[in-house]
């Protein structure tokens, strides 16, 4: 049984095409979705050979994210996009990548020519979502009018792309600049690609249309080569469901803060939203900067984009850089008991420092005080899909703690204060802070 | 003067804010609220009293004393503050426009806690 799965709003175009689509093959079966919470359901249970995603956004899903989680839910599907925004009415085909792309309105025959062609195909290992390339992300932020700025790790090389909506206006790696760096960056064969969604452009710097310039890509490869030729190419994009957090077996493993299981279990229920990468999809052993999440801004409508973030591994380097910022804390904030750069999403620490004689242990305050951040990012998403949290004040009888959020990430500086401390102060040197600690974070690209 | 009395009053006087109410410490319910109704205040109000929760709960772990009175959230929608009133039952709470100023807010609350406390409900005396 070849299974697809289509996902589109429109409801009206489902009911259509689960009626009518291949209906003279008994061996292909098609099941629909209108919104992410279905398209999840039938993603984790089924077997699912194609996946067929409109690209607009929705307020009930987000096709380039919902592409982006079936990478790792469906790493042997292929995937169809569905698009309304090519201007010249034909499907756009990269020379690059793997995804397919049709064009809306469609004719019901076109589509399942398509789809009878992949399920020709689906004894091949090769054009599985597994493989999605650069190509393919470029493709689907263009033709999804997306505004973004994609990182590009290399083992030792670093690079940008600046996608603003749906154009590629500015790109750089390695000493080249504009069109010859993307055509450089869609050769590398490792690395890891992080988005970024709020972000001041370049100025523009790529003469070719996004079209032009990844058929272009191609030719240019053929005749210059790629960077290195080994065939492993790793793009820990995220996806946006939802997943709990990960749980200790047994109290006592994995516990060094000496929770309760029962604790762990009710501070892990908190993790909405706050993805956390899974271990056992990574293969390399590349050093892991922080994974910041693809954003709030990054869609051309409002309101749709994830709201989550991941920092997953930082390399011990990272983080030294990190705890060196950290003086700052101690030399400018006068009352200061003990300033932390933490991961809201579990409360762990990244960097901390204490006034002399603090008895207040960071581990321990990260871990329940990320309890309150946690919340406050559950009210801002209930307050809409694209609100961001940016601060956090806690004023007591005896202590303020101030919270400041790494914009669009789960990063949070966090100060602990005596009661009679400068706040205004505090609150200015966390400002300061945050670009020296981006930078940082991300391995000094920006 | 009654406690919504109160609420309109201080939403008129203090610059930005779009709607502010009283919650139950106890169980997170709005007691009154005024204001914009296009302002999810039960929301709001719902989990700034969780957070007010798990506050406690991470200062009796870590050792901290003395109990939150205030607490703020600045997100991209808007500016949201928390006061606790009277023995800390209730939790008055005011949601202000994007980019308010958030120490003046803080202010009007504090200068007008005494007044939205009094019209609290009060228990009986004797009780």
């Amino acid at each position: 049984m070849f299974q697809l799965l289509i996902v589109d709003a429109e409801e009206d175009l489902l009911w259509a095409l689960s009626k009518n689509l291949c209906k003279d093959r008994p061996d292909v079966r098609v099941k629909t979705a209108s919104n992410k919470k279905e398209a999840l359901a039938i993603m984790r249970s089924d077997r699912i050979d194609l996946l067929v995603a409109d690209l607009r956004s929705s307020a009930e899903f987000d096709g380039f994210e919902l592409i982006l989680a079936a990478k790792d839910l469906l790493p042997r599907a292929r995937v169809l996009a569905m698009t309304a925004f090519s201007t010249d009415g034909a499907a756009f085909t990269p020379s690059m990548g793997i995804a397919r792309f049709i064009n809306k309105p469609f004719d019901i025959q076109v589509l399942q020519d398509v789809v009878l062609e992949v399920e020709a195909q689906r004894e091949s290992a090769q054009g599985v979502l597994s493989e999605l390339a650069l190509a393919d992300i470029l493709a689907l932020l263009c033709l999804s009018k997306r505004t973004l700025r994609l990182h590009l790790n290399h083992p030792n090389r670093r690079g940008r792309i600046e996608v603003v909506q749906g154009e590629i206006l500015h790109a750089e790696f390695d000493g080249r600049v504009g069109d010859e760096a993307v055509y450089t960056l869609m050769g590398l064969r490792q690395g890891n690609i992080f988005m970024q969604g709020d972000f001041v452009p370049a100025p523009p710097s790529v003469k070719r249309r996004w079209q032009e310039l990844l058929n272009q890509a191609r030719q240019w490869l053929d005749t210059h080569g790629a960077v290195e030729e080994e065939p492993v190419v790793e793009i820990p994009v995220e996806g946006w469901e939802e997943e709990p957090a990960d749980v200790p077996a047994a109290e006592g493993e994995s516990n060094p803060l000496g929770f309760s299981a029962e604790e762990f279990r009710e501070l892990a229920m908190d993790e909405i939203d706050l993805m956390r990468h899974r271990e056992g999809q990574r293969e390399d052993s590349l050093p892991r900067p922080p994974m910041l999440r693809p954003t709030s801004s990054m869609g051309m409508m409002p309101g749709h984009g994830p709201r989550r973030s991941e920092i997953s591994d930082p390399s011990q380097h990272t983080l030294e850089g990190v705890g060196a910022l950290l003086g700052d804390y101690r030399a400018e904030i006068e009352g200061l008991r003990l300033g932390l750069v933490i991961n809201a999403s579990d409360g762990t620490v990244l960097a901390s420092v204490a006034a002399d004689g603090e008895r207040l242990e960071a581990e321990v305050s990260a871990a329940y005080f990320s309890e309150v951040i946690r919340i406050a990012l559950k009210l801002s998403h209930a307050l809409g899909e694209d609100v961001g949290l940016r601060s956090v004040q806690l004023s007591a009888d005896d202590y303020h703690i101030l919270v400041r959020m790494l914009p669009d990430s789960v990063i949070a500086q966090m100060l602990i204060m005596e009661a009679d401390a400068n706040l205004g102060i505090g609150a200015y040197v966390m400002r300061r802070m945050e670009g020296r600690l981006f930078a940082t974070l991300l391995g000094g690209e920006v | 003067m009654t406690l919504a009395q109160g609420l309109e009053r201080f939403l008129a006087e203090a610059q930005g804010a779009l709607a502010t109410s009283v919650v139950s410490m106890r169980d997170g319910t709005t007691l009154v609220s005024v204001g914009s109704p296009a302002v999810e205040v039960n929301a709001i109000d719902a989990y700034l009293v969780e957070a007010l929760r798990r506050q406690r709960r991470a200062a009796q772990r870590t050792g901290l004393s003395g109990e939150v009175q205030e607490i703020a959230f600045d997100c991209s929608a808007g500016v949201l503050l928390g006061r606790l009133l009277g023995d800390g039952e209730y939790l008055w709470t005011m949601w202000a426009a994007p980019e308010s100023n958030a120490a003046l807010a803080r202010a009007w609350m504090r200068a007008r806690a005494a007044e939205v406390a009094a019209a609290l409900p009060q228990p009986m005396a004797g009780a």
